[in-house]
């Protein structure tokens, strides 16, 4: 018999979680937005619980939980206050799970409890300018240079890497291409040959702003080798992405999230606003928008749980669950949010209400963490059982 | 009129604002987004070149303009500078309602002067409590000597900080409904008139939207635009009718922000390369931009000959409800496959993507939600 029900204990840590959002996140979630302010006491405040140590295991500080608690915790926190859950979803699915998952355990006992304490912030630094969707053509290298190794390269899109003490980033051994000779290093902020560049102003998730990087010369000591690259092998590449599949759980969850939080606002504008004499929740073509954007999130929160909880064999989601999740919660979070600032007529479109700004951090979802086109390449592969060259004329 | 057949005149004209839009306000669009502040040096070039009077009848010193015209040029400008574009866009439905209701005498007095920029008018028409039910006003005018007392209180009035006159939705009357309600034109700064300028909104941030109140605010006699009277709803009628084709061209500032987000995706996708090919050369992609054409390419279609009846004195308000509905949500769509084109950059604000998403965002609410005029569409098909 499959359950489709989370268990009382889930249901139960559900509860306490949305009781904690109402009351500690929600009166202040406009202001990391408006203020483009990283929400230091709300990080410290879900550190001094234990919750940002959710995924590492205990020996190193956590308290060693499952994908799926992971994945109700980032929910009900997007609900109330996005900024917040995506520095939790940095914290809890970012490089600390590549780390645990690939790293020695001298790296472990440094780095993460660090990591669970709120102490320690690492992000992750992939992207680079001509380095988008086609994630493997990145540029920066790494040369080996005596015990250690030099990194060079220009690096984008770095989410919080103005504020992070360690970055983890991808480069590839010299002469090497596409997946092949990609690996992954530790990155102090406090050393030298590495800086931040121009600090990018988005339309949404603002309390988060993402940062160029520069690395010029930075040596990483052996201890900060992560994985290195071979450039005969793309194995490297294949394991530090599939250590990313709970990344793509998270940020379904988050988009729950909001789209839970904007229609829960709707639901209760339709019940007070009158118009025409009468509640606007009377009229039957909002009852229908209703309805549509209910069954919209339901649908969307059945393929993420399940995405949490279908593990492959190598312990990560499974693929095609997680990324089929990804891309559904993310365009339905676009489109609930969207009718929901709708419903609210005009008042949807000031900042009185925290409609729009809903809609605006909806929007990254389809462009952040793999876009929503290069999710339909990945569900097309896996169709087929082969992957299509993109490169091909 | 066929909009691939524009006359020579209208040729030109669409060119003249296309090099103004392109070569001036381009490089500033940014600006007024950024910083929420009124493009005052565009408003000072557009009223030197005639274009916020450009409807106004010619013996009151106007251009004369169709619709049609006055629309292209507000397309090309919306194309860049959505803010701009709403000034023209603005500046030209007052004087309209003024010149088709008002009297000789208040025609004479104002409509010069709107021609020439000295003056401009915002409409206050929605109350809090009256935002889709519109009759629902509760702005209260009584007859003293000489005029009027205005009471009452009104919200999003847009431009309504700067406006030198407010043409006022009021009730005449003990009444229900749209009966009762007729037009006045108010000084802003009357006294009795306090204005309180909303909180940023999430678009179009260069124009700032109003709370107004009246308290007993006198208007002279000869401001009245439209009466109310309790036996009918003429006085309330009458501006409507001009306020249709501020509905369609609420679709034309749509379409063009639609059109300027295309462009811009168009010319990214040529020279942006990932996988080894730009990005025009994948089908994916390519069948997105195709998608995007056809829209663009139907709603101009609605917006032009809904606007081109009205010139030819034949208005069609269904026509006019379907052409903005159409229009408005199809830049919505538009704007964020444009943007989905750009990947992580689109979301950033050195780029215009994320500003236009956000600037289209408010015409499937103002000038009436799309769900009002699906009603109104709904009522037109019901009935005999």
């Amino acid at each position: 018999m499959v359950s489709f029900q989370l268990d009382n204990e889930l249901e139960d840590f559900r509860h306490t979680v949305r009781r904690l959002a109402e009351t500690e996140f929600r009166d202040k979630a406009a202001y990391w937005d408006e203020h483009e302010t990283f929400p230091t006491e709300n990080r410290d405040k879900l550190a001094e619980l234990g919750y940002l140590g959710m995924f590492i295991p205990e020996e190193y500080g956590g308290s060693g939980a499952e994908v799926i608690q992971g994945a109700v915790f980032l929910e009900e926190l997007a609900r109330v206050c996005f900024n917040t859950s995506l520095v939790c979803q940095l914290y809890l699915n970012g490089p600390a799970r590549a780390i645990n998952q690939l790293g020695t355990d001298e790296q472990k006992k440094r780095l993460l409890p660090g990591v669970a304490q709120g102490k320690t912030f690492i992000a992750i630094s992939i992207s680079e300018p001509e380095a988008g969707s086609a994630v493997t053509d990145l540029r920066t290298t790494a040369v080996e240079d005596g015990d250690g190794w030099l990194l060079n390269g220009s690096k984008c899109f770095c989410t919080g890497g103005h504020v992070a003490d360690y970055l983890m980033v991808f480069a590839r051994c010299a002469g090497s291409k596409g997946a092949k000779g990609i690996g992954a290093f530790i990155v102090n902020m406090k050393n030298k040959g590495v800086s931040v560049g121009h600090i990018s102003k988005k339309m949404g998730g603002r309390g988060l702003p993402e940062a160029d990087i520069t690395l010029e010369n930075y040596h990483v000591g052996p201890e900060d080798v992560l994985l290195v690259g071979n450039p005969e092998s793309s194995k490297s590449f294949g394991l530090l992405m599939s250590s990313f599949g709970p990344e793509r759980v998270g940020n379904a969850a988050m988009c729950i999230g909001l789209a839970q939080g904007a229609f829960d606002a709707a639901k209760e504008y339709s019940e007070v606003r009158h118009q025409f004499g009468r509640p606007i929740k009377e009229f039957q073509g909002l009852q229908w928008k209703i309805a549509d954007m209910a069954t919209q999130i339901h649908a969307g929160r059945l393929m993420v749980y399940r995405a949490a909880t279908n593990e492959a064999a190598n312990g990560f989601p499974d693929p095609m669950d997680a990324t089929m999740a990804k891309l559904f919660a993310n365009e339905m979070a676009q489109k609930v949010t969207n009718e929901a600032l709708q419903i609210h007529g005009h008042n949807g479109y000031t900042r009185e209400y925290p409609m729009e700004r809903m809609v605006r951090d909806a929007r990254g979802f389809a462009l952040g963490g793999g876009t929503v086109e290069i999710l339909r390449n990945t569900i097309a592969a896996l169709t087929y059982g082969h992957s299509f060259n993109q490169r091909r004329g | 009129m066929h909009i691939n057949s524009l006359s020579t005149d209208q040729v030109a004209l669409q060119d003249a604002a296309r090099k103004l839009a392109q070569g001036v306000f381009k490089e500033t669009a940014a600006r007024w987004d950024a910083e929420g502040v009124y493009p005052d040096e565009n408003h000072k070039r557009l009223a030197d070149l005639g274009y916020l009077g450009m409807t106004i009848p010619e013996e009151y010193g106007g251009g004369g303009a169709s619709l049609v015209d006055v629309y292209l040029v507000i397309e090309e400008i919306a194309k860049v500078d959505f803010n701009t574009a709403l000034i023209v866009h603005d500046q030209n439905v007052s004087p309209r309602i003024i010149a088709t209701c008002g009297s000789d005498e208040l025609k004479q007095a104002f409509l010069p002067r709107f021609a020439r920029g000295e003056i401009e008018c915002s409409i206050a028409w929605t109350e809090p409590q009256a935002g889709s039910d519109a009759t629902a006003v509760t702005t209260s005018v009584r007859e003293t000597d000489g005029g009027y007392l205005l009471n009452g209180g009104k919200i999003f009035t847009t431009f309504g900080d700067r406006a030198d006159y407010l043409l006022v939705y009021a009730r005449f009357c003990d009444s229900k409904g749209a009966r009762g309600i007729g037009t006045v034109l108010v000084k802003r700064d009357s006294p009795g008139v306090t204005i309180h300028i909303l909180e940023q909104k999430m678009g179009a941030r260069g124009c700032n939207e109003c709370e107004i109140h009246f308290d007993d605010v006198f208007v002279p006699a000869d401001h009245l635009v439209t009466e109310g009277v309790a036996e009918n709803s003429s006085g309330f009628v009458k501006p409507i009718s001009v306020y249709n084709a501020t509905r369609t061209g609420m679709g034309v500032l749509a379409l063009g922000v639609a059109e300027g987000a295309f462009d811009e995706a168009r010319n990214y996708m040529k020279t942006r390369r990932q996988f080894g090919k730009s990005l025009s050369e994948m089908q994916g992609l390519q069948w997105m931009m195709s998608d995007m054409r056809i829209q663009i390419e139907a709603a101009r279609a609605l917006c032009y000959n809904a606007l081109s009846l009205i010139d030819a004195g034949r208005p069609d308000p269904t026509l006019c409800s379907i052409a903005k509905l159409q229009a408005t949500e199809m830049a919505q769509k538009v704007t964020h496959d444009a943007m989905q084109m750009f990947g992580g950059y689109g979301y950033f604000g050195s780029l215009p993507m994320e500003r236009m998403v956000r600037d289209v965002r408010m015409l499937t609410i103002t000038g009436g939600t799309t769900q009002i005029h699906k009603n109104s569409i709904a009522a037109a098909i019901f009935r005999d």
